[in-house]
């Protein structure tokens, strides 16, 4: 058994530690809310976050991404650009392990990409458990999001007066050796885990009137509801929920020429399906324009398409679109209003 | 760490263009150009008809074009290109001998494997006969192995009519019956008027061994697709192929997606019967 | 390879204020670290804040500031005519910006305000962007223009690519950013609804957005206005707030094109 358990004091000496040595990337607080950003030691961290504004999928495909470097003379020369850089992630909830698993399955085994593996390979990823819900907006038991089944290499949960330690990945057992002052777990700690676990499967009430599982379903047998005619109307297209998403990948790609008017660097920068441009083609029809399709769309690929596809959740349940939408666009009000309403045919 | 480093990796991009060279250029009309190009590296494109590939002038950007030759015609490959935004613009500053780059071929062609043994119609209206070209004269450098063969086309007016050259061989051949129609007759027009429907009228369709295949604009498929039905030709027997934003072609970017569905992987060719179920395919 | 590419080889530029603070003009003086590569790729033939040689023979001319004498409007008429290329710089000539405050009340109480008994000496019009007398081929937009945008535009051109214009909000560069939302602070902002491509600039330095690049392509006005009535904002309080920036409601910033192809 690879399973540790280290005191609390142990695990701040330990990021400390890291901290001197590597780029280590927490969760840190800034007034009303929470961004992952690269910390000097554990006191900058703070423990008590909720999901941060943006997720920390934002070190795997950041919002602005070279991807290749041109130049020409007499010979045009194009490179690729790989960032290869090893950094420790630190803090990482349940929902956005599953993020992470999500974006796994399309960047690195599907798709084969070398920019999001370069960044992926790089990465240490420390999660840690949810014990209660964080906010009224989350709603990752629904999504079965809560448990974290993959995605990290080390796994902590607060079991009190320190942390019990759950091994991912052979990354995450090398992982152990920076952990000074960790011991094995042995019988009485496990079976305290279960305890945890137990009570944190009490404290997460259902917030969804429908199972995460029948949210496909319920999608599609909502294509004509007259509640997206009122998302669209409400909607104001300002992208803060698919900036937010943590399974949110949809990206533009652009030129950038430097000055000599000879070289630049080609880049992926996020984009998002309720931005008006996002769909048109180049004689400029747009195959999916009105507001309400763009939002009926966001739903329908996170809820849907995703699961078909990739027989996991698209949703991880985390709430941050929910949390960052001025005008109250909520998956929890979105998919309790279809379950509650006989679907209005328009 | 003891643990193994992300730089001891190797890696590919996907975004890594392969240079191609302009080795010729002609102007097809007001608008359309077309591309001859030849990969620097000396190899085949190794296309299939109704795939595309994603053209860069560096500097520029980034755009999906469909290739309009056949696979049929050796290491060369041609793109027809209507200049309509800055890709189309820069290219069309480019001389004989400037390269460009090129990621391709990308998507799912035209099944022209299952359509051998059997008859062909072929449908382009406007700039769809720019991809249906490479299937056409796929088919017609190996005619022995199809049917018969049908090919109708229809364009806005006679200025706007494309490979012209070609059109008349085409017309002239005794083993393919080749008919044209535009929206608008010109002062010489003296061909059929109106839209490719109404060549409907003048042909046979053998509803048990004809594979119907077109490209064109939303409201031509919406016709046409009523038409061939009537003749009844089943549902995934159809072939048609769409038009999205192919921004980056491998299924990432989303931009050409249809409900779930990346026109840029599955697609750009589909059947009618994957199409009809989806609202976003616009039919 | 690409030689003949650049669609504009050394172009003469012309820049040309009308009212303003001047601060545009300024910006382009404060690309310290270009401006020596800037000169290789143009030529200055008129640039008043910045030479005291002039030329009146120019390719491309660059405006600062809005219409506000009629006298003006000849002056835009002359330029278009001679320029191949028009652009402007700076919220006053488009959307409008602070010189737009004037349309808020009457045109002769504001001469009064400003001149006084002299206000006859100089007379006023009701402002109007630059692209409401002439056609503009570009926008470089902001109060003052961003360094960045000024040089991606200045490639653009050169290269003969479209210059780039963000189509969506000042929202999407700002939520990436992870700001604090200026309406978490309690606040109201109409970022929402402003043209993007400032990177924000405005929130992530505590502030909120003032509007002051126009609207954005596909703003949902009505359902900003009525979050800001929510927040307590009266009808006259938001249309204030709109019209220190936009007081000229009639152009748009860049007609809304087919993306690249």
């Amino acid at each position: 058994m690879f399973d540790r358990v280290i005191g609390k004091s142990d695990l701040t000496d330990s990021l400390d530690n890291l901290a001197e040595r590597y780029r280590v990337v927490a969760p840190v607080s800034e007034g009303t809310r929470y961004r992952f950003a690269e910390i000097d030691g554990a006191r900058d961290l703070d423990e008590g976050y909720i999901p941060t504004a943006l997720p920390p999928t934002k070190y795997l495909r950041p919002p602005r991404e070279n991807l290749i470097t041109f130049a020409w003379d007499d010979e045009i020369q194009v490179e690729p650009v790989f960032d290869q850089s090893d950094f420790i992630l630190f803090g990482v909830r349940p929902c956005d392990l599953h993020a992470i698993r999500l974006l796994d399955e399309i960047f690195d085994r599907e798709k084969d990409d070398g920019h999001y593996q370069a960044r992926r390979l790089g990465a240490s990823i420390i999660g840690v458990e949810c014990l209660e819900p964080c906010d009224e907006h989350c709603f990752c038991h629904a999504m079965g999001t809560l448990e974290a089944a993959a995605g990290f290499d080390l796994l902590l949960t607060d079991a009190g007066d320190g942390y019990y330690v759950r091994v991912g990945t052979d990354k995450g057992r090398q992982l152990l050796t920076e952990l000074s002052g960790a011991r094995e777990a042995v019988y009485e700690d496990r079976r305290r885990l279960r305890k945890i676990h137990a009570r944190r499967d009490q404290a997460f009430e259902p917030r969804l009137d429908v199972e995460g599982s029948q949210i496909p379903a319920l999608l599609a047998d909502s294509n004509d509801s007259l509640l997206w005619d009122v998302l669209g109307e409400k909607c104001l297209s300002c992208g803060a929920c698919t900036n937010a998403c943590p399974t949110c990948f949809c990206f533009d790609v652009l030129d950038d020429l430097g000055l000599d008017l000879k070289s630049g660097t080609r880049y992926r920068t996020w984009d998002s399906c309720q931005l008006e441009e996002f769909a048109m083609v180049g004689t400029g029809e747009s195959f999916r324009q009105p507001r309400d399709m763009r939002v009926k769309h966001r739903f329908n690929h996170k809820g849907r398409y995703l699961v078909e596809r990739y027989g996991m959740p698209g949703c991880v349940g985390c709430g941050r679109c929910g949390r960052d939408c001025l005008v109250g666009i909520d998956p929890i009000g979105v998919f309790n209003q279809l379950k509650g309403q006989p679907v209005e045919r328009r | 760490m003891n643990v193994q480093t992300a730089a001891e990796f190797i890696l590919d991009s996907p975004f890594l263009p392969r240079s191609a060279e302009i080795i010729r250029k002609d102007r097809l009309n007001d608008t359309e150009t077309l591309y001859q190009l030849r990969l620097m590296d000396g190899s085949e494109l190794g296309h299939l008809p109704g795939q595309f590939v994603e053209l860069s002038v560096y500097g520029v950007g980034e755009a999906p074009f469909s290739i309009s030759s056949s696979p049929t015609r050796g290491r060369t490959f041609e793109l027809c290109i209507r200049r309509v935004g800055d890709v189309t613009g820069g290219l069309e500053r480019l001389g004989l001998g400037d390269q460009v780059g090129i990621r391709g071929p990308l998507g799912r062609g035209f099944p022209v494997e299952t359509m051998r043994g059997k008859k062909a119609l072929l449908i382009a209206g406007g700039l769809g006969i720019v991809p249906l070209r490479s299937l056409i004269v796929n088919i017609l450098d190996e005619r022995e192995d199809f049917g018969d063969v049908t090919i109708l086309y229809g364009s806005k007016s006679p200025d706007d009519l494309l490979f012209r050259d070609e059109l008349t061989q085409w017309e002239a051949r005794e083993d393919v019956d080749f008919r044209m129609t535009t929206d608008i007759a010109g002062p010489k027009w003296k061909g059929n008027v109106g839209p490719v429907t109404t060549l409907f009228r003048r042909i046979e369709v053998d509803s048990r061994n004809t594979v119907p295949v077109m490209v064109g604009p939303p409201v031509m498929f919406r016709h046409v697709v009523k038409q061939v039905l009537a003749c009844g030709i089943p549902e995934d027997r159809i072939i048609m192929s769409l038009e999205r934003r192919m921004k980056c072609g491998i299924g990432e970017c989303g931009h050409c997606q249809i409900n779930g569905v990346y026109v840029c992987q599955e697609g750009p060719v589909f059947t009618y019967a994957e199409l009809k179920r989806m609202e976003e395919a616009m039919l | 390879m690409y030689e003949n590419l650049p669609a504009l080889k050394k172009p003469r530029v012309a820049v040309f204020e009308l009212a303003s603070c001047a601060g545009c003009q300024l910006q382009i003086l404060n690309l310290e670290d270009e401006l020596v590569d800037v000169l290789q790729l143009i030529e200055f033939a008129y640039f008043k804040e910045a030479m005291s040689n002039t030329s009146e023979d120019y390719d491309l001319a660059l405006i600062e500031g809005a219409v506000t004498r009629a006298s003006d409007e000849q002056k835009l008429l002359e330029i278009r005519e001679k320029a191949a290329i028009v652009g402007t710089i700076g919220s006053c000539a488009y959307p409008v910006g602070i010189p737009g405050l004037k349309n808020s009340g009457d045109v002769e109480a504001a001469s009064e305000l400003v001149y006084g008994a002299k206000a006859a000496l100089f007379p006023s019009v009701p402002v109007k962007p630059v692209d409401a007398v002439i056609d503009v081929d570009f926008h470089v937009l902001g109060c003052p223009i961003e360094k960045d945008e000024f040089l991606h535009t200045l490639t653009a051109l050169l290269i003969g690519k479209k210059p780039p214009i963000p189509p969506y909000s000042v929202c999407v560069e700002c939520r990436m950013k992870e700001n604090v939302c200026a309406f978490d602070r309690g606040e109201t902002c109409l970022g929402a609804v402003t043209r993007a491509g400032c990177g924000a600039l405005c929130p992530t330095y505590g502030s909120r957005c003032y509007g002051c690049r126009g609207p954005a392509d596909d703003p949902n006005e009505p359902s900003l206005e009525a979050l800001l009535e929510k927040r307590g904002k009266t009808p006259e309080q938001i249309a204030a707030d709109y019209a220190l920036y936009n007081g000229y409601r009639e152009g748009t910033a860049g007609r809304r094109e087919a993306p690249d192809g």
